[in-house]
C-alpha cells in the first residue's frame, strides 16, 4: 500500500507541472498588466518609467523564462509577494485560511450529519409523503443558486427579523468583548454563511444517499441476510448500510480542494475575508503570484483529495486492492 | 410418512403500475420427512417466488392473497415477522443461485458464517468461530482457516457455494430450500456439488426443496418431482412416473428439451 501511494504521489508531479504551465499561461496572455495598477492613474508617467517597473518585475523577459523563474522559486517554496501590498504571498493565504476552513468544516459536518439519515430514511419509505417531500425540497435546493438564497436568507434573518448581522465575521466591538462573547459574535457571523455552503450541498449528498441505499437494499445479498433470519433493523444498517457507504467516502476525499479552496460568490456576498475573496481580489488586479499560488494551492489539494479518496476506498472496499 | 412442509392454495400477485398481477396462481405441494422434492419448470414459471413465499423473504412489491404454509404443523402465513425471524436460517434454510452476489461483498466469510451461529445458537464469537470452522471442513473446503478471513469475491464461485452451503447448516435446520444452486456453475462443479448435497443430506437429515430447469438433475436426485408452468402446478410425481408417462405438454416439452442436449 505504501509503495502504491509513493507511486502515485510520484506521478502527481507532471500533472502538477501541466496544471501550472497552463494556468501561468493563460493569465499571462490575458489582457492587463500588473503594473498597469501603478501608473494607470498617473497621467504624467513616461514610457522608460513604465519599462523600468516591469523590468523589476521581471516582465520584461520571455514567456518561458518567466515561468521557468517561478518554477524555480516555487520549487524552493519561494511563492513571491504579492504586487498589490508587497507582503509575501504565503503569509497572506495563511492569515486567510483559518475562517474558509472553518466554514468548510462546519458546513461539511453539518451536510454528512443531516443528508446520511435523511436519505437513508427516504430510501426506506421510497413512495411515501416523505421521500416525496424531500424529493421536491432536495431539487430546489439543487436548483436554486447559492448567492440567490444567501440574499434571500440575508433578507430574512438580517433585516426583517434582525436576528443576525448581516455580513463579516466579527462586530465593530469584537476587541472589546470577553472570550464568550467573542465566541458569541462570531457565531451569529458564521451562521448563514455555514448554513448557506451546507445548504447547497445537502441536496447533493442526500439524493446520493437515497439512490446508495435503495440500490443496495435490492441487491441479493439482503435477501440472504433475510433468509438468515436477521431483524430488519440488522439487515437494513448493517447489510445494506455499509455497502451504501462506500461510494460516500470518495465524496469525502474530493471535498478536500473544496475545503480551503473557499467559494468566490458567497464570500463575496457575506464579505468574509477567506480564500475565495483572496482569490477573486487577486484576478482582478492581475496579482500574478498570489494567483499562481492559489493555483498550486488548489492543484495540490485536488490531487491529493483524489489520491485520498482512492486510499480510503480501497481500505474500506475489499474487492478493492491495489497490486504491489 | 409425515408432512414438514404444507403449501395450500397459495396465492401470490405482483404489484405493477397500481395493478395485482397474479404470478403465483394456487399452487399446492408438500414435502415429507427426509424427502427430496424437485420443483422444476422454465424461468419465470414462480419456482423461485413459491420458494421465498415459504418464509415470506418476497420482494416488497409482491404481496401474498391467500392460501397456507404450514411447516411441522404450524401456519407460517399467519406467524409475526418476530416468529419468523427465529424460523429463518433456523428451521428453514436457502441456497441460492449466484452464490458470489449472494453473500455480502463487504463482510468476510467467517463474518457471514459466524453472524447466522450467533444469531440463533446464543454463542460467542470464538465458539461460533470454530463452529464456522467445523462447517466449513464439513463442506469439504481445504484450509478452512484461511477462507474464514477471505472475501467472497476471492473465491470460486463453487467454493462460495461450498460456503453458502456451511452457512445455511450451521443450525442444522429442518428444511434446506435450493434454488437452482448449481445453475450458475459449470458441470464438474455442478455435480461436485450435488454429490456433497446429498451426502449431507444423508449425514445431517434434512428435507431437500430442490428447484431446477434442468430435468437431468431431477432425474439424478429426486424423490418426487412437481412440474410448474404459468404460476401452476400442472403435474406432479414419483421419478418413474414423470419420465416414463408424462401427462402435461409442459412435462413433455422439459422432456423433450433435456433429450435434445443429451442426443448433442
Amino acid at each position: 500500500m505504501i509503495k502504491f501511494i509513493m507511486r502515485r504521489l510520484f506521478g502527481l508531479v507532471p500533472m502538477l507541472f501541466g496544471i501550472t504551465l497552463i494556468s501561468f499561461m493563460v493569465i499571462k496572455l490575458a489582457p492587463g498588466k500588473p503594473v498597469m495598477l501603478q501608473y494607470s492613474l498617473n497621467p504624467k508617467i513616461s514610457l522608460e518609467e513604465i519599462k523600468r517597473l516591469e523590468k523589476i518585475e521581471g516582465f520584461d523577459k520571455p514567456l518561458y523564462a518567466q515561468y521557468l523563474n517561478w518554477l524555480s522559486n516555487i520549487s524552493r517554496f519561494n511563492f513571491g509577494r504579492s504586487i498589490a501590498d508587497g507582503r509575501f504571498v504565503t503569509q497572506k493565504i495563511a492569515e486567510r485560511l483559518p475562517v474558509t476552513l472553518t466554514i468548510n468544516i462546519l458546513s461539511l459536518f453539518l451536510i454528512f450529519l443531516i443528508a446520511l439519515p435523511w436519505g437513508i430514511r427516504s430510501a426506506l419509505r421510497q413512495g411515501s409523503l416523505f421521500d416525496k417531500i424531500s424529493t421536491l425540497v432536495t431539487f430546489l435546493l439543487f436548483a436554486a443558486p447559492t448567492f440567490w438564497l444567501a440574499l434571500l436568507l440575508m433578507q430574512l434573518f438580517c433585516i426583517q427579523l434582525g436576528w443576525l448581522p448581516i455580513s463579516g465575521i466579527t462586530s465593530l466591538d469584537f476587541e472589546h468583548l470577553n472570550l464568550w462573547q467573542k465566541f458569541l459574535d462570531l457565531g451569529r457571523h458564521l451562521f448563514l454563511p455555514v448554513l448557506v455552503s451546507a445548504l447547497a450541498g445537502f441536496a447533493g449528498i442526500c439524493r446520493y444517499m437515497r439512490s446508495n441505499m435503495i440500490e443496495a437494499l435490492r441487491q441479493p445479498y439482503i435477501y440472504t441476510a433475510r433468509a438468515k433470519g436477521l431483524p430488519e433493523n440488522r439487515i437494513i444498517y448493517k447489510h445494506a448500510l455499509r455497502n451504501a457507504l462506500l461510494p460516500i467516502i470518495t465524496i469525502l476525499g474530493l471535498s478536500l480542494p473544496g475545503l480551503l479552496g473557499g467559494s468566490i460568490i458567497f464570500e463575496s456576498i457575506f464579505a468574509i475575508p477567506g480564500i475565495g475573496r483572496l482569490f477573486y481580489e487577486a484576478a482582478m488586479m492581475r496579482d500574478m503570484n498570489l494567483i499562481m499560488a492559489e493555483i498550486v494551492l488548489v492543484a495540490v489539494l485536488t490531487m491529493l483529495g483524489n489520491l485520498i479518496a482512492d486510499v480510503l476506498y480501497a481500505y474500506v472496499d475489499p474487492r478493492i486492492r491495489y497490486k504491489k | 410418512m409425515e408432512n414438514l412442509l404444507e403449501i395450500k392454495n397459495l396465492k401470490v400477485d405482483f404489484f405493477v403500475n397500481k395493478k395485482l398481477v397474479p404470478v403465483i396462481d394456487g399452487v399446492s405441494f408438500c414435502i415429507n420427512k427426509d424427502e427430496v422434492l424437485v420443483l422444476a419448470g422454465e424461468s419465470g414459471s414462480g419456482k423461485t417466488l413459491s420458494a421465498l413465499s415459504i418464509t415470506k423473504i418476497l420482494p416488497h412489491n409482491a404481496i401474498i392473497t391467500s392460501g397456507s404454509i404450514k411447516f411441522s404443523g404450524s401456519d407460517l402465513l399467519v406467524m409475526d415477522e418476530k416468529q419468523l425471524v427465529d424460523i429463518r436460517g433456523r428451521e428453514i434454510a436457502y441456497i441460492f443461485q449466484e452464490p458470489t452476489s449472494y453473500l455480502n461483498p463487504v463482510f468476510t466469510i467467517g463474518d457471514q458464517i459466524t453472524e447466522v451461529i450467533m444469531l440463533h445458537q446464543n454463542k460467542n464469537k470464538e465458539s461460533a468461530i470454530e463452529e464456522a470452522k467445523e462447517l466449513l471442513s464439513l463442506v469439504k473446503i481445504k484450509e478452512p482457516k484461511r477462507v474464514l478471513f477471505d472475501y467472497p469475491h476471492q473465491l470460486s464461485g463453487g467454493m462460495n457455494q461450498r460456503v453458502f452451503l456451511a452457512m445455511a447448516l450451521a443450525c442444522r435446520p429442518r428444511l434446506l430450500i435450493a434454488d437452482e444452486p448449481t445453475t450458475a456453475l459449470d458441470v464438474t462443479i455442478e455435480a461436485q456439488i450435488l454429490q456433497l448435497l446429498l451426502e449431507l443430506k444423508k449425514t445431517m437429515g434434512f428435507s431437500l426443496l430442490f428447484i431446477t430447469h434442468n430435468l437431468s438433475i431431477a432425474k439424478r436426485i429426486a424423490n418426487r418431482i412437481c412440474i410448474m408452468h404459468k404460476g401452476k402446478i400442472v403435474e406432479e410425481g414419483s421419478v418413474e412416473k414423470i419420465f416414463d408417462a408424462p401427462e402435461h405438454f409442459h412435462t413433455r416439452e422439459l422432456i423433450n428439451a433435456y433429450e435434445k442436449i443429451g442426443k448433442l
